[in-house]
């Protein structure tokens, strides 16, 4: 299992937002390439490597996916929901990274089988502290589920 | 609708006087023809009872004249004494009999008149009969006196006169039968006729009434249920407009958490923006900064954390502005107790002194009365801070019956100048530097407190403690 050279896909529409991401987890060490879908149609292009992302076809899935809440087009909650519904990425780690924490959020978060919810703090001293825990686990701490191989490729 | 249905009194006691009293007096009239007729006809009966008693009597009279002469004639013709006893008899019975017919004429003068006259020709005839007898005993020449037929002549203008009464009787007797029999007949007409016309009028005025009666009840039916429809109505508009309220409460709340969303959202990406960069700058660009310029980004990143945590407030107080209240027994000494003890233990070295009254029980949101001694006891940890013999106390007394649960502490107090600022969001009457927080704490315990039905209030000195009491509106008594 190659999981390095797997990306980490972060679902950002707000650039400043997205620049300190990558700065934080850069800062914390951790040298997963990290791309960067800018609304929920995005992410779910990326994902299916189709649209501006047919590049990707074939490719493997991120290791996991940092999604915002808050996102033009397709919102987090109905991304996840339709990450949920395909069966090839029925299993992908997903975690919630978003200034909300309001009790409708985080239900429906995990409702829709998120892996972990975790709030962007304002300083970004803590946020960096964050990425680094956020890397720490999913990348080195956490099993994932065995991989599905793309459809129509073989493995 | 301001005047309600209703049927004036007065009015309908009019209305059923006027349609009893007119038709009783009619009937009363009625009545009274009638009995004034009855006794017509019963006074023409007894007048022609009167006339045939006239009748007899004259006819008795006539009799006995006719005795009385008839005797007196025998009597000279034989010289029979015999003859004499008719004469005599008749003679003796013939005042009363002439009595009675004067009591039975008194109330006719004409007739009174025949019978004086009667009464002048018979005297006439008895003292020429005498004279005849004187003249029979004596031996004279009675014979002549009655061929010439004196008497007789006498006798017959007697005779013609009491015809004369009889006959005057009978025309008067048959004057007022037919008179008491046209007026019977009359009253009868005019009683049937009065009949009808009094039927007419009780029909036409009965019909009358009961048509005011009816047009009466009609607009009072007519006004009941104009009122009843009015009453519908506003009752319609009444719910149509909770029903717009509650609409309209529904959108607000449905911004407000929208906004308090967006509040969370999206005021903090910026901030993380201003702090992220600045540390960006920091680490990048660091050692070419001066000193000065260091001080200024130190100061731009802990503006920047402050205000998360000021909005991080006031989501908080909009969250419980908007949470659902339960209500469930809580024990506030417990709940005390263990915020006391956190506090403790956040700053371990203090020397201040919780006593909390054991067993206070309330009803409300537990976890929101968590949220009020949280403030309040951490308001009063905060500004006992620089004492050293701190004390804080939770306490309950009994106003107007319920309790009221308090927080006293002889920390720094305030003026109570400012004491109305206390509440509002924001509002701080110390220096952050001083004693920190977001000034959101005592609003929010008020809005916890507000939403149970309570109140609270806030005493103090300027260095003299401070005491916080609130109510909290009990379910049970």
């Amino acid at each position: 299992m190659n999981g390095s050279e797997r990306p980490i896909l972060l679902v950002e529409d707000n650039p400043d937002d997205a620049d300190l991401t990558l700065r934080a987890f850069k800062r914390a060490g951790i040298t997963t390439p990290m791309d960067v879908a800018r609304d929920g149609v995005e992410a779910l292009d990326y994902l299916h490597g189709r649209g501006a992302f047919a590049a990707r076809a074939g490719q493997p899935l991120p290791v996991v996916v940092l999604l915002d809440l808050k996102l033009p087009r397709l919102d987090g909650h109905e991304v996840l929901r339709r990450i949920r519904a395909d069966a090839r990425t029925r299993l992908l780690p997903v975690v919630i990274l978003t200034s909300s924490v309001e009790d409708v959020d985080l239900v429906r978060g995990y409702g829709g089988g998120a892996n972990s919810y975790v709030r962007k703090p304002v300083s970004y001293t803590e946020f960096v502290e964050a990425a680094r825990q956020l890397g720490l686990y999913w990348l080195v701490l956490n099993h994932e589920p065995p991989s599905v191989p793309p459809a129509g490729t073989a493995g | 609708m301001s005047a309600l249905a209703y049927l004036d009194p007065n009015r309908f006691r009019r209305l059923l006087l006027r349609s009893v009293v007119l038709p009783a007096v009619l009937g009363t009239l009625l009545a009274g023809l009638l009995f004034w007729e009855v006794r017509q006809l019963l006074r023409a009966d007894e007048a022609a009872d009167r006339s045939d008693a006239v009748l007899a009597q004259a006819v008795q009279v006539r009799q006995l004249l006719i005795d009385r002469e008839t005797g007196l004639r025998g009597f000279l013709l034989t010289g029979d004494a015999r003859f004499l006893e008719p004469y005599h008899a008749s003679g003796a019975r013939l005042p009363e009999a002439l009595g009675r017919l004067e009591s039975l004429v008194s109330d006719s003068p004409d007739q009174r008149a025949r019978l004086e006259e009667l009464h002048r020709r018979r005297a006439g005839w008895e003292s020429f009969s005498d004279e005849e007898l004187r003249s029979f005993r004596d031996g004279g020449n009675w014979l002549k006196l009655v061929v010439e037929g004196e008497g007789k002549r006498r006798m017959d203008s007697i005779r013609q006169l009491l015809d004369e009464l009889a006959s005057v009787e009978r025309e008067r007797a048959n004057q007022r039968g037919a008179l008491a029999e046209r007026q019977a007949r009359m009253v009868l007409w005019g009683g049937a006729a009065w009949l009808l016309v009094l039927g007419a009028l009780l029909a036409w005025m009965g019909r009358r009434q009961l048509v005011v009666l009816s047009d009466d009840y009609e607009s009072l039916l007519e006004q009941a249920q104009a009122q009843a429809n009015a009453l519908r109505a506003s009752e319609a508009r009444l719910e149509q407009r909770v029903a717009q309220r509650t609409q309209e409460l529904t959108v607000a709340n449905r911004e407000l958490e929208s906004f308090s969303y967006s509040v969370s959202h999206d005021l903090r990406a910026p901030l993380r923006a201003v702090d992220g960069f600045s540390q960006a700058l920091l680490e990048d660009e660091g050692e070419r900064i001066s000193e000065e310029g260091h001080e200024h980004l130190r100061r731009l990143r802990a503006a920047a954390t402050r205000m998360g945590l000021l909005i991080d407030d006031l989501l908080r107080l909009s969250r419980l502005s908007r949470a659902e209240l339960r209500q469930e027994p809580v024990d506030l000494s417990t709940l005390a107790r263990d915020v006391a003890e956190g506090l403790t233990r956040g700053e371990p070295g203090r020397d201040t002194t919780f006593d909390i009254a054991p067993g206070l029980a309330a009803r409300g949101d537990a976890r929101l009365l968590r949220v009020v001694l949280e403030n309040l006891l951490g308001n009063a940890w905060k500004f006992t801070s620089q004492r050293s013999g701190a004390r804080i106390e939770l306490f309950a007394e009994s106003q107007d019956g319920r309790p009221r649960y308090c927080v006293r502490d002889n920390g720094v107090g305030f003026d109570m100048a400012y004491a109305s600022k206390l509440f509002s969001p924001f509002q701080r009457l110390h220096r952050p530097t001083e004693f920190p927080g977001s000034g959101i704490g005592l609003a929010t315990v008020q809005r916890i407190i507000h939403r149970h039905g309570g109140d609270i209030t806030a005493e103090a000195v300027p260095d003299g403690g401070a005491t916080f009491c609130f109510t909290l509106e009990e379910s049970h008594p």
